[in-house]
């Protein structure tokens, strides 16, 4: 089996005065579809942020593609960067420029290519993340809910990362909106190769794309394995994020399937 | 599946594209991913052969090949195509091939914009131009149609508001305007006492700065520093609030915007700029003594008795008098172009800018406005 894509070992985070992770230890498979889990102000967020290399960590170690981050020069981290893409919860459009130019940008900033073949690059990911050719001229503000959050995906596909952070990418989308996001993922991370890591609350996708899932709750995580396994948790607190009710009716229309 | 790479991305062999032209072959190789892409990219643009017939292309020592490579791909066919030649792809393995075939469909071309010519922009400058007064007026007119009821009823207005705006414009403003109407003051006693002593004239001093300072640089100076301080923090706070949907939070509670956040900055201004203004008009004079006293020889007491009887209370009324109308001009401005701000961060920084220069601008041309006024009609 391949390295695992992400391996924290020991990681120490705070906010302020408030640890937020305490000597959490997690590997994340290359290749694989891990969601990250957990009640709301137990740390998801804020874990992807350390991975996606914006919050150093108080202690302990990441090691991204096998390299630790906390030891990285300068050029190395640009380079680390340019390998993953962060899409963010709200979108983290840039206002002042069009869907187009937002997607454009970092291929402007990190190649030499000239501008006409960027756009091409740019209008692919646009269509690679199922926005319609009109949407490209259209400024962030002019977008709704489920175009800015597919505009915010094609922006973190724009330097072809092998890691992909998503940031709950289904939150706030109508349920058919949701599904076709989430099948939108499976088929970007098949077609691309992608390794994927996801935060969310959405028992949907927990249960039927996330190949893994790592559940956070006391500064550490206190259990990983499927869906399936996790509702068979030996932690009260694991099994009662999966018995409730959303996750149960989740898991009954999975199960039909 | 692509394997996550263990080593630097930098080790991979550049890549490259060989042309067999007798063979009509071409082979590609090493690492096409978007950051290595450019060579490539100018391969394509310069060494495509004029030709005709088949030509074959071939990806097997490609190591990396991503979306960008695979728009690469496509535009090398598009390019011997266009030269004449059919172009087939050697043997591509299905994983390739899918990401192939996504850059190959048809990408649609968004409409552009419709650019606007120079005269339709000019046309259009002038109107916003002409407009935005209206538009000003018309926000003055909403802020004095929410404001009054509170003002008749001033146990309703928001004192705490008022409070916190107050230190902010009045109290955090008390060092810099302070040191820098004490550094006026100390210029302008230095340049005209040195004049006016080739006349021996020094005594005059006194009149001099008296006037200069309470009539003018007092109100002006605070007024300057209170728009490029104060004003500009109004217009980027609304600005902001405008951006985050809190002011349109705001309305859908019935708190109307003007009546919860413009309010308060205005009377607090109201309030500060005037007490302000004493503050630099005491400091300026204390610049203007210890020049006079140490340069001219116009001890402190000289300088103090004479003051009151050259310098008559009308000046240091028309200064403080004076201030309450910039303060005005200074938070409706500043108001007003927060409120402007629509859709992106760029437009918080332009309206900022805005605010400030004409903040600036309204306040100078108020004053030129009041000496006029004052000094022709009223003999003040």
């Amino acid at each position: 089996m391949a390295a695992p894509a992400i391996r924290i070992r020991n990681l120490v985070t705070r906010l302020g005065d408030r640890t937020v992770h305490n000597e959490l230890n997690l590997d994340i498979r290359a290749g694989c579809l891990t969601a990250i889990a957990g009640s709301s102000g137990s740390g998801k967020t804020v874990l992807l942020r350390t991975m996606a290399l914006l919050l150093p960590p108080v202690a302990g170690t990441i090691e991204l593609f096998g390299q630790t981050t906390t030891t990285l020069s300068h050029s190395a981290e640009r380079g680390m960067r340019g390998r993953m893409g962060v899409m963010f919860q709200r979108g983290a459009l840039f206002t002042g420029m069009t869907v187009m130019d937002n997607v454009a940008f970092p291929l402007l900033e990190h190649t030499a290519l000239p501008r006409s073949a960027v756009y091409e690059i740019a209008r692919l990911k646009l269509r690679l993340a199922g926005l319609a050719p009109e949407a490209a001229t259209l400024y962030p503000s002019e977008l709704s809910g489920g175009m800015t959050k597919r505009a915010a995906l094609a922006r973190s596909l724009a330097l072809d990362p092998e890691l992909l952070f998503l940031d709950e990418p289904t939150a706030g989308l109508d349920p058919v909106g949701a599904t076709a996001f989430d099948e939108l993922i499976v088929h970007l991370r098949d077609l691309l190769g992608l390794t994927v890591i996801l935060v969310t609350h959405d028992p949907v996708s927990l249960w039927e794309i996330a190949d893994e899932i790592a559940f956070i709750g006391e500064g550490r995580v206190l259990a990983s394995g499927t869906a399936r396994t996790l509702a068979r948790s030996a932690e009260p607190a694991v099994r009662g994020y999966f018995g409730g009710t959303r996750m149960q009716r989740a898991r009954a229309s999975w199960d039909q399937e | 599946m692509r394997v996550i790479r263990e080593t630097p991305a930098t080790t991979e062999p550049e890549p490259r594209l060989r042309w067999r032209v007798a063979q009509r072959r071409v082979v590609c190789s090493g690492d096409w991913s978007v950051a290595r892409l450019a060579a490539v990219e100018r391969q394509i643009r310069r060494n495509v052969p004029r030709t005709s017939g088949e030509w074959r292309i071939n990806l097997d020592e490609i190591s990396t090949l991503d979306t960008a490579g695979a728009v690469m791909v496509q535009w090398l066919c598009r390019r011997l195509r266009a030269a004449g030649a059919t172009v087939r792809l050697e043997d591509v393995s299905a994983e390739r091939n899918a990401v192939l075939k996504l850059a190959a469909s048809e990408l649609g071309t968004a409409p552009p914009r419709p650019r606007s010519n120079p005269l339709e922009q000019l046309g259009r400058k002038i109107t916003s131009g002409c407009l935005g007064i209206t538009e000003y007026l018309a926000f003055i007119g909403r802020l004095t149609a929410d404001s009054l009821p509170r003002m008749l009823r001033p146990h309703r207005l928001r004192w705490h508001e008022i409070a916190v705006e107050l230190e902010r414009a009045g109290v955090m403003a008390i060092p810099i305007i302070g040191l820098l109407a004490f550094l006026i003051g100390i210029v302008m006693a230095y340049q005209s006492g040195d004049i006016l002593q080739t006349y021996g004239a020094n005594v005059f001093l006194v009149d001099l700065l008296g006037v200069i300072i309470l009539r003018e640089m007092g109100p002006l100076m605070t007024s300057v520093i209170v728009a490029g301080r104060t004003g500009a923090s109004y217009t980027a706070q609304i600005g902001t609030m405008q951006l985050t949907e809190e002011i349109d939070a705001l309305r859908t509670m019935g708190i109307t915007p003007f009546e919860m956040l413009v309010l308060p900055k205005f009377l607090a201004l109201l309030i500060a700029l005037p007490l302000l203004t004493v503050w630099a008009d005491a400091m300026g004079l204390l610049g203007g003594m210890l020049v006079s006293s140490l340069l001219y020889g116009l001890s402190f007491e000289v300088f103090l008795q004479r003051l009151p009887t050259v310098v008559p209370p009308n000046m240091l009324w028309v200064g403080i008098a004076k201030a309450p109308v910039f303060a005005a001009l200074i938070a409706s401005i500043g108001c007003y172009q927060g409120f402007r701000v629509r859709h992106s961060a760029d437009e918080v920084g332009r309206y900022t800018t805005i605010s400030v220069v004409q903040g600036i601008f309204w306040v100078i041309v108020a004053d030129a406005v009041f000496s006029i006024l004052l000094f022709s009609w009223l003999g003040l």
